[in-house]
Order: C-alpha cells, then sequence, then structure tokens
C-alpha cells in the first residue's frame, strides 16, 4: 500500500474533470457560433438573392 | 521421434486452461450472440494465441512484459509476430492513432453539430474516468499513472484507452485493453439499470421531435478544423487523437477525398484485425491471475456506471434552463461505446413512450463522448506523462 498524495488527487479527480468541461465547453461554443453565423448569412442570401436577380418586387 | 518432444500438452497449466475457457467464451459471445463480434472474436483468438505453450506468437519477459525486438530476434525464435505487431504498431502507437483516423472517416457529426450542448454532455459522461481514478488511487492498490489508466476504461473509447496505457502503465496494457473493448460490449446491460434508477418513468417518457435541424456543408467542412484546433490549443496531449480523427472526418465530410475516407474505413478494419488479436494475446495467464488484473474487472463496471450517471445527470441540470425539455437518457449515449450507447437511449425512450425516436438525438452525445475522451486523454497525459 502507497501513501496517497493529496495533490494528485486533487490535480487530477478536481481539476482534470473542470479542465475537461472548460476545453468542451469551448469547442461547444465555437460550434453554435459558426453554425449561427452560418444559417444568419445563408438566410440573409437567400432573402437578397430574388433583388439581385430581378425577380424581388 | 515423431516431434511429439515438442508437444505442449504437458506444460499446459490450470490457469491457462482458464484463459482459454475466457478465450472461447469471447468468441461464443461474438459469433453466437452477435456481441461486438468485430472485436471480440479476434481477442477471443488472440487469448488463445498467447495462452497456449510454446505457440511462440506472443513472447513475453518474466516481467509479464512483451518482449522487444525485431525481424532478427523473431528468426531466432526470441520472439513471435505478435511481437512485432506490438512493437512496431503499438509502443509507436501507430494503431490507436490510425484507428482513429478510420473512425473519423466513418463518424458523421451533424447531430453534434445540430445541437453543440451534446458535446457538454459527452465532457460529463466522462465522470467514471475521474471517479474510478480517485477511488483505484485511494485503494493505494494503484499508482496514480495506474489509477488513470483504470479510470480511463469509462471513456469507453478503445484508441484513448490503449494511448494512455501505452504512455503511463505499458505493463496494464493487456487486462485494461481487454476490459476497455468487451465491456464496451457490455454497455446495453450496464446502463439500462442505471437510466431507470436515475429518471423517473415521467422523465424518461419526454417526447423529442425525432429530426434535428439540416446541418449545412460548409458547418460540417468547419466543424473538424474548429475541434482540432481549439482542443489542440488547450490540451496540447490531445492533438494525436483529435487530429486524427478530426482529419479522417475531414476527409470524409470535405466532398472530394471519397476514395480516401473509403480507404480510411479499410484501414480501420485492417488495423481491428491486429488490434484485436494483439490485444487478446496480452493477455497471457500470468499476467491476468493478479490482484490487480481482477480489479480492474470491478473498476472498469464502475467506470461504466459513473459515467452513465455523469451525461445523465447534465442532460436533467440542462432541463432546468430550457423551455423545451430534452429527455435525459440522451445523456446516458455520451458514454462515447459509438453506436451501442446511443442505441440503448433509443431503446430506452421508447420502451417508456412508444412514440419516442431518440436515436439522432442520442447520437450528437454518442459522438461527442469520443471526442471528450481523446481531451480526457490528453489531459492524463499532460498531468501524469
Amino acid at each position: 500500500m502507497g501513501t496517497i498524495d493529496w495533490d494528485i488527487v486533487k490535480t487530477i479527480a478536481g481539476m482534470g474533470y473542470l479542465l475537461t468541461f472548460i476545453v468542451v465547453g469551448i469547442v461547444s461554443l465555437a460550434v453554435w457560433l459558426t453554425g449561427l453565423i452560418i444559417m444568419k448569412s445563408a438566410r440573409a442570401i437567400t432573402e437578397e438573392k430574388p433583388e439581385e436577380n430581378g425577380h424581388g418586387e | 521421434m515423431f516431434g511429439l518432444y515438442e508437444s505442449a500438452y504437458g506444460l499446459i497449466s490450470w490457469q491457462n486452461m482458464v484463459m482459454l475457457l475466457i478465450g472461447g467464451a469471447l468468441i461464443y459471445l461474438g459469433i453466437a450472440k452477435k456481441v461486438e463480434p468485430i472485436l471480440l472474436v479476434p481477442i477471443g483468438f488472440g487469448i488463445f494465441v498467447v495462452n497456449l505453450p510454446l505457440a511462440h506468437l506472443m513472447v513475453f519477459t518474466p516481467d509479464g512484459l512483451p518482449a522487444e525486438g525485431g525481424i532478427a530476434e523473431i528468426a531466432e525464435g526470441k520472439i513471435g509476430v505478435l511481437n512485432l505487431v506490438y512493437n512496431y504498431g503499438f509502443r509507436t502507437e501507430l494503431i490507436p492513432l490510425f484507428i482513429f483516423l478510420g473512425l473519423g472517416t466513418m463518424i458523421d457529426f451533424g447531430p453534434t453539430i445540430a445541437r453543440p450542448i451534446s458535446l457538454i454532455y459527452g465532457a460529463a459522461a466522462q465522470l467514471g474516468v475521474f471517479v474510478v481514478f480517485l477511488i483505484a488511487y485511494l485503494t493505494g492498490i494503484f499508482t496514480p499513472n495506474e489509477a488513470a489508466c483504470v479510470g480511463i476504461i469509462g471513456g469507453s473509447d478503445g484508441p484513448p484507452t490503449v494511448i494512455v496505457t501505452l504512455a503511463l502503465a505499458p505493463h496494464l496494457l493487456g487486462p485494461i485493453t481487454m476490459v476497455a473493448y468487451s465491456y464496451m460490449a457490455l454497455v446495453p446491460i450496464i446502463q439500462p439499470p442505471i437510466i431507470r434508477l436515475l429518471c423517473t418513468k415521467k422523465e424518461r417518457s419526454i417526447y423529442m421531435k425525432p429530426m434535428i435541424r439540416e446541418v449545412s456543408k460548409l458547418e460540417c467542412i468547419l466543424f473538424p478544423i474548429i475541434v482540432f484546433i481549439i482542443a489542440t490549443l488547450l490540451v496540447p496531449g490531445c492533438a494525436p487523437l483529435i487530429g486524427m480523427m478530426m482529419f479522417g472526418n475531414l476527409l470524409k465530410v470535405c466532398g472530394v477525398t471519397d476514395r480516401l475516407a473509403q480507404a480510411g474505413g479499410i484501414l480501420n478494419d485492417i488495423l481491428l484485425i491486429l488490434l484485436g488479436i494483439t490485444v487478446g494475446s496480452m493477455m497471457p495467464a500470468q499476467v491476468f491471475f493478479q490482484p490487480k488484473t481482477l480489479l480492474i474487472f470491478i473498476f472498469a463496471v464502475l467506470a461504466f456506471v459513473f459515467s452513465t450517471i455523469g451525461g445523465i445527470m447534465a442532460a436533467k441540470i440542462t432541463n432546468l434552463f430550457v423551455k423545451t425539455k430534452i429527455n435525459p437518457i440522451i445523456g446516458a449515449a455520451g458514454v462515447s461505446a459509438i453506436p451501442m450507447a446511443a442505441r440503448v437511449a433509443q431503446r430506452e425512450g421508447q420502451r417508456a413512450n412508444p412514440k419516442n425516436f431518440l436515436l439522432m438525438h442520442a447520437l450528437g452525445p454518442n459522438m461527442s463522448g469520443a471526442i471528450g475522451t481523446a481531451v480526457v486523454a490528453g489531459i492524463l497525459l499532460g498531468m501524469l506523462k
């Protein structure tokens, strides 16, 4: 039986899980923002297109 | 005189016999019960290979590690052909990394892109990794490095488990990878009771529209690039795993490298043969019959249980803040055993409410679990290597 190093416990079990959330959270935010921008710009393009082609009112 | 002087019958021990039975059981499960046959059949045969005395396909040192060496040592009979696969394919991390590439060419991240919060469920479902690390380390039997390798089984993803174990505790590679791969097949047995215990019938019945938002091609192309850049900048240790998976996925989604993407799938199948038989051959009786190995079997179940709990709790917490409630069962799919965990969510959801069709919703957390485990692997390597 080895001695328990509580610093290791705190660093890995505590910080490790927290860090996972931070990293994945940032990735998730970036993916969401990218999707939002692409959707908005796609919507803007489809709204503008009829006028550009002379089919608008 | 008839070559019988080299017979192995007299050399086989009762421990070898038990291992042969275990190998036979895995092959039976794979062939007769169709439980993960792609993995269990080669692993089962690998166990045969290493537990038949004098077979010399995989040779171990007295310390219980695969003997090192190359072509010359094979010619001299010092090592076997599977030692070569282990030394050049595993020790160099080549095989697990290319398997992740192949996986990337087969994964559709559409459900994850459509609902990015799935990634959070994938992260939450890593709970088992850290809880079991804690338990294993606090027993005093496992060193921090060994405990991390036992914990990562909870990520339920093969290649990260192999890579972390190779780096931190290579002597445990056999039992850990065997447990990791064979327990993935047990996800349909382990998860349902936990889901029913943690979610009320009302929660399990929450209806979710079967369709998710359609994802544009541009989003699909940007996804692997964004994930790779951000994850690597934040956790450099996960770069090999995330990089390979995202590269494979880019080949699949970009639309101009279909042949390469198909090759990635074929490469994956070829490497799975090598992985399966080599993992099985890492289980000689001398390694298996150790207290640590038997504890790994117990802790691995705990890791799966806690990971499932983590995913479900994250989904439940989300429900506190959103108007349109989500079915918390999909959180359990954050355990990345692809696609078993998603199928379990689908089945449990339909059991509670026959109108429910959760598969597409569960695939998001399921794929995210693979990303989550790769990130966790990078974190553990960064902290302990």
